[in-house]
């Protein structure tokens, strides 16, 4: 899609919304999501308009929306519609304006379980639960062991104190491409809730022949005929967070092969949130990534201060030991629902 | 072009006044069954106090309540999940949850209601203490049970006191744990929006 059209689309959606939002029922909620983000990078030795990397989702400048809607057949809830889309400043790629999907699924409640469908989730690790939408701090779906966000179906059922998730992706995170049969199917048992118990702990596993993505950028194409390279995985996993008082602490680790070689990852992050509603949060962070040649460290540091309900500053300090880069990023960030 | 962005963003911030995100169960199948046992199940809606009247409505609510709203959860157009629960065709109560700010960081208490504001049921979505076992305690929960707004009506939220049932709630902690008080307010604050939003509509 031309920058150009994708920027316009995005922004045509976003004034319809507000347009007809004074209409909307008490059955949806449409939350506006603005964010500028900027910084310097030793290794370009110049500002960069970016939080990980240039051909990477988040974050970046832009402007979005998130909409949830509930369906019920008048006593009792059937259904829920979820879209969560931006569109995205890039300096140095192109398109320079690019529509980013996150959420755009509709998950429908049956009994036990709720199924899903589209752009959503795939059920591993701490990022399946972990709400990293304004984060600048990296994890594990910016490496190639899982992504953030993936085309396909899943289920979660909630089974008293254990949790099972399950997911069908299509192994190309946000990008839709599928030409060689690529997929993902993962799974993961948990227990616990970490704003309701405090605790998480979970053991995941996942299996397929995925494409190397980053946001919506593929690599690893065939030199000969220009098809992306599939690249067989087989990982297991465990995760799990904890809070106590104003501490906390969340791991995850995975461990298996990617293209037939070994691989692992493991990132640990710990904090302490400050202030009155925990105003101010200190993060500091070690993720670990192992596959093919590719050996690589990062630490990382990452300070948020909530101004108001809607609007935050962060600043992020990442150190890339492979590339011996050092990124210093801020970022204002808005999060408004709208006509509420 | 980043000047662009800027103005873009600049010219959307009249949109971007103070708002927060709902309170929504973490696990709303399980908590309503173990809520009302007796359902068949539960219709989730959103509410406002900008909404439900505006400023008017708030100046209301913080009179009923006894005191100002603040920081971050308490703003006129925070949003606010009600689950309507069902058994066959009839609704039979509410679940209703709300932000209060706690010693470590928020408190998310919820209420079970019956269909004339009578809590059924009471516990902590969200609560970190070290003293959380006691407030989380069965002991604790049920002193609240079969209260309403009106047994809450003259608590001063501020130190315990009144003349209403609510007055009575013995404390599960130490005297100088503030979540004692903190979880007053965040019931009272409950009752008080649940009247504006269900029972005084």
């Amino acid at each position: 899609m031309k920058s150009t059209t994708g920027f316009l689309i995005g922004i045509l959606i976003l004034l319809i919304l507000m347009a007809f939002q004074p209409l909307f029922g008490d059955d949806q909620l449409l939350f506006l999501e603005g964010q500028l983000v900027g910084g310097y990078s030793s290794l370009t030795n110049g500002p960069i308009l970016y939080s990980h990397h240039a051909k990477d989702s988040m974050q970046k400048p832009s402007l979005g929306f998130d909409y949830i809607r509930k369906f019920n057949n008048g006593f009792r809830d059937t259904g829920t519609l979820a879209v969560q889309y931006r569109v995205a400043y890039n300096e140095s790629i192109k398109p320079r304006f690019e529509s980013q999907i996150y959420n755009l699924y509709y998950k429908h409640k049956l009994p036990g379980f709720d199924l899903w469908m589209g752009s959503n989730r795939p059920a591993a690790g701490l990022s399946s639960y972990l709400d990293n939408h304004a984060a600048l701090l990296p994890d594990m779906t910016m490496k190639v062991f899982t992504f953030d966000r993936d085309w396909g179906a899943g289920l979660d059922a909630d089974c008293g104190w254990i949790r099972f998730a399950a997911s069908a992706t299509n192994g190309a995170g946000m990008r839709i491409y599928n030409k060689k049969g690529n997929y993902m199917l993962a799974a993961r048992i948990g227990i616990g809730d970490f704003n309701k118990s405090n605790y998480t702990l979970g053991l995941s596993g996942i299996h397929g022949k995925v494409l190397e993505a980053m946001g919506y950028n593929l690599g690893h194409a065939n030199s000969a005929t220009g098809e992306y390279t599939l690249h067989p995985e087989d990982y297991i996993g465990a995760d799990g967070s904890l809070r106590y008082l104003n501490y906390f602490l969340k791991f995850d680790a995975l461990s298996g092969q990617f293209y037939n070689q070994p691989a692992r990852a493991l990132l640990v992050r710990t904090g302490f949130n400050l202030l009155s509603e925990d105003r101010l949060s200190l993060e500091a962070q070690y993720l670990y990534s192992k596959h093919a040649v590719f050996n690589n460290a990062n630490l990382a540091a990452s300070v948020t201060y909530r101004i108001t309900p809607d609007l935050a500053l962060r600043a992020l300090f990442d150190y890339d030991l492979r590339a011996d880069e050092s990124k210093i990023v801020g970022q204002i960030y808005y999060y408004k629902g709208l006509g509420l | 072009m980043i000047k662009r962005l800027v103005l873009l963003f600049l010219a959307l911030s009249p949109f971007l006044a103070y708002a927060a995100t709902g309170c929504d169960l973490n696990d709303p199948d399980r908590d309503v069954k173990r809520l009302f046992p007796t359902s068949t199940g539960y219709k989730t809606s959103y509410a406002s106090i900008q909404k439900s009247g505006g400023k008017a409505t708030l100046a209301a609510v913080e009179k009923a309540l006894g005191d100002k709203f603040g920081g971050l959860y308490e703003t006129i157009d925070a949003p606010y999940t009600i689950y309507t629960i069902y058994k066959g065709n009839s609704v039979i109560g509410y679940v209703h949850g709300v932000n209060q700010k706690g010693a470590y960081g928020g408190l998310q208490v919820f209420l079970a209601l019956d269909t004339k504001g009578k809590i059924t049921g009471f516990y902590y979505q969200k609560l970190s203490s070290k003293n959380a076992a006691k407030f989380k305690a069965a002991a604790f929960a049920n002193q609240f049970t079969g209260l309403s707004l009106a047994d809450f009506a003259t608590l001063d939220i501020k130190t315990g006191k009144g003349t209403g049932k609510a007055a009575l709630i013995k404390n599960p902690s130490t005297a100088t744990d503030k979540d004692f008080l903190n979880t007053l307010r965040g019931v009272k604050k409950n009752l008080v929006l649940m009247n504006v939003f269900i029972y005084n509509k």
